[in-house]
C-alpha cells in the first residue's frame, strides 16, 4: 500500500486524475474513521474526508517526495477535524441519541442485547472524548483508537515524541477515571468485562 | 524507586509507549509492589475497555460513490477557477482603455517606490561620510577633543596605540596623535585614515612600520600615538571607502599624501 501510494501520488501529481480517485479509494476509511473518533459524528465526518482530499488535491504541487505522503494527510485530517469542532463546537451538543441514530447507518446491525451495550459504551467513550483537550484528543484518537506508534503519532502532529508521551499519560489518566466512575455508577459492562 | 513516580510512568507502560531502558525498572519494582502491580491491572482494563469501543464503534463504511463525489467535486472547482481566469481576461480585453489603465497604475507604482528608495534609502556609510564632510571641510589635520563633534560622536576612541587591541572586525580607523603645543591640549592631528576587512590581520601596522618610524619621529615617543576606530560589522569594502574618504577629505592625514 506504501508503494501504491506513492506510485499514486506521483500520477495525481502530474495530473493524472484516476490516480487521485483510486488514491481516495484506499485511503478515505482510515481518513473517515479518524474523523469520526474525533467529532463523533459519521455525517460530519464524512464532510470533512471529502474537504480534506480537495484541500490536498489542491496542495499537490508543493508536496516534497522526501516527506510521506500518508503523513500530511493525517495530520491534514486531525487538524481539519479539530478545526470543525472548533466552529461548531458539536462536541458539546453530542448526545445518546444522536449516537444511537448512527448506528442505523452501519452494515452489519447488531444484536438487540449488543446493540444495548454498544450503546452504553458508545456514550461513555463520548463523555470520554469530551473531558480531554484538543492535543490529548488528537493524541488519544491516533494512538489508542487508530494505533498509530508514538513515533507516528510525533510526525503526524509535528511535535516531539516526549510531547506526545506527555498528552498521551495525560488523557490515559482521565479515562481511566472516567471509565472508573461510569462503572461506579452503575454501568459495570466496561471495567469488569475482563474479568 | 518510589511508587509515585511508577505511577505515573505506568500510564505509559501499559500501552507499551515508554522508553526500553525506563521500561525495565518499572518491571523490576513491579515484581515486589503490588500496589503498583494492582494500578496496572485498572489501567490495562481501561486501555482493553477502549480498544472495545473502538472495535465496536465504527464511522459506518463509506459511500461506494465517495471517491467519485470527490472528484467531481474538484473538476468543478477547477472549472470554476479557469471559468474566473477567462472572466478576468475577457473584462481586460473587452476595453483597451482598461488594460492601458492598469499598466499605467502600475508603472506608477513602480516609479513611486524607485523615487522612494532612493530619497530615502541611503547606506549608513553615505549619511556617516556626508556629516563628516558637511562639518568640517578645512583640510587641516587637527581635531579638536568635543564630545558633540560628529568624529568623536561615531568613532571609538582615541585609544593609546601602544595599547590598542585591534577587534576581529571591519571598520575605518584614524591613527593621531596629540599636538605638542601646550596651548592646544585637547587637540589631535590626524597622521592616517584607512580601513579594513579585519582589523586584527593588521597587527602591528606592517604597512604602516616604515612610516611608524617617523610617526614617533613626528611625535616623540610611541605613546603619543592614537587610534579612533569605527567597527562596521557586515559592511562592504565600497561601504568602508566611502567614510575612509571622506575622513582624508576632511583632515588631509600627513601619510595619506603620499610622501
Amino acid at each position: 500500500m506504501k508503494n501504491d501510494c506513492a506510485e499514486l501520488i506521483k500520477k495525481a501529481c502530474s495530473g493524472d486524475l484516476a490516480a487521485y480517485q483510486e488514491f481516495i479509494r484506499l485511503y478515505s476509511p482510515r481518513v473517515h474513521a479518524i474523523a469520526y473518533q474525533i467529532v463523533g459524528n459519521s455525517i460530519d465526518a464524512q464532510d470533512i474526508a471529502q474537504e480534506v482530499f480537495i484541500r490536498l488535491y489542491r496542495s499537490l504541487r508543493t508536496y516534497k517526495p522526501q516527506f510521506k505522503f500518508t503523513t500530511w494527510l493525517y495530520r491534514l485530517t486531525v487538524n481539519h477535524s479539530i478545526d470543525y469542532l472548533r466552529k461548531h463546537s458539536r462536541h458539546k451538543n453530542i448526545s445518546l441519541e444522536n449516537v444511537q441514530d448512527e448506528s442505523k447507518l452501519k452494515d452489519s446491525a447488531p444484536s438487540p442485547d449488543s446493540s444495548l451495550e454498544l450503546n452504553e459504551l458508545k456514550g461513555a467513550i463520548q463523555k470520554i472524548s469530551e473531558g480531554l483537550t484538543w492535543k490529548q484528543r488528537k493524541v488519544f484518537v491516533l494512538r489508542e483508537l487508530q494505533g498509530f506508534s508514538t513515533n507516528e503519532v510525533a510526525q503526524i502532529l509535528k511535535c516531539r515524541v516526549s510531547t506526545v508521551r506527555v498528552h498521551l499519560s495525560k488523557a490515559r489518566k482521565r479515562i481511566k477515571v472516567a471509565l472508573l466512575k461510569h462503572a461506579l455508577s452503575g454501568h459495570s459492562g466496561l471495567i469488569s468485562q475482563e474479568e | 524507586m518510589k511508587c509515585k513516580k511508577i505511577k505515573n510512568q505506568l500510564l505509559l507502560f501499559v500501552g507499551d509507549d515508554l522508553p526500553e531502558r525506563k521500561k525495565k525498572s518499572v518491571e523490576s519494582h513491579l515484581k515486589h509492589c503490588p500496589t503498583c502491580a494492582t494500578e496496572l491491572k485498572g489501567l490495562r482494563d481501561a486501555k482493553n475497555s477502549v480498544h472495545r469501543i473502538s472495535q465496536i464503534d465504527l464511522p459506518g463504511t463509506l459511500h461506494p460513490g465517495f471517491p467519485g463525489k470527490v472528484m467531481q467535486k474538484i473538476a468543478k472547482e477547477q472549472k470554476n477557477t479557469t471559468l474566473e481566469r477567462a472572466k478576468s481576461l475577457i473584462w481586460l480585453t473587452q476595453n483597451p482603455a482598461r488594460i492601458a489603465g492598469v499598466f499605467a497604475a502600475a508603472i506608477i507604482l513602480i516609479v513611486s517606490a524607485v523615487i522612494f528608495f532612493i530619497s530615502s534609502g541611503k547606506a549608513p556609510s553615505d549619511r556617516l561620510a556626508e556629516k563628516i564632510l558637511s562639518v568640517s571641510e578645512s583640510g587641516s589635520p587637527e581635531l579638536e577633543w568635543d564630545p558633540e563633534h560628529i568624529f568623536f560622536k561615531t568613532f571609538d576612541g582615541p585609544y593609546r596605540l601602544d595599547n590598542w587591541e585591534a577587534p576581529k572586525q571591519s571598520g575605518v580607523y584614524a591613527v593621531m596623535h596629540k599636538s605638542p603645543t601646550d596651548d592646544k591640549p585637547n587637540t589631535y592631528i590626524i597622521d592616517y585614515c584607512g580601513q579594513g576587512y579585519n582589523l586584527s590581520s593588521y597587527r602591528g601596522y606592517p604597512w604602516l612600520r616604515h612610516r611608524i618610524k617617523r610617526l614617533v619621529a613626528r611625535t616623540g615617543a610611541t605613546e603619543n600615538v592614537y587610534i579612533a576606530v569605527f567597527l562596521m560589522p557586515d559592511s562592504s569594502k565600497l561601504e568602508r571607502r566611502q567614510i575612509e574618504e571622506a575622513l582624508i577629505k576632511t583632515f588631509n592625514p600627513y601619510f595619506n599624501r603620499g610622501v
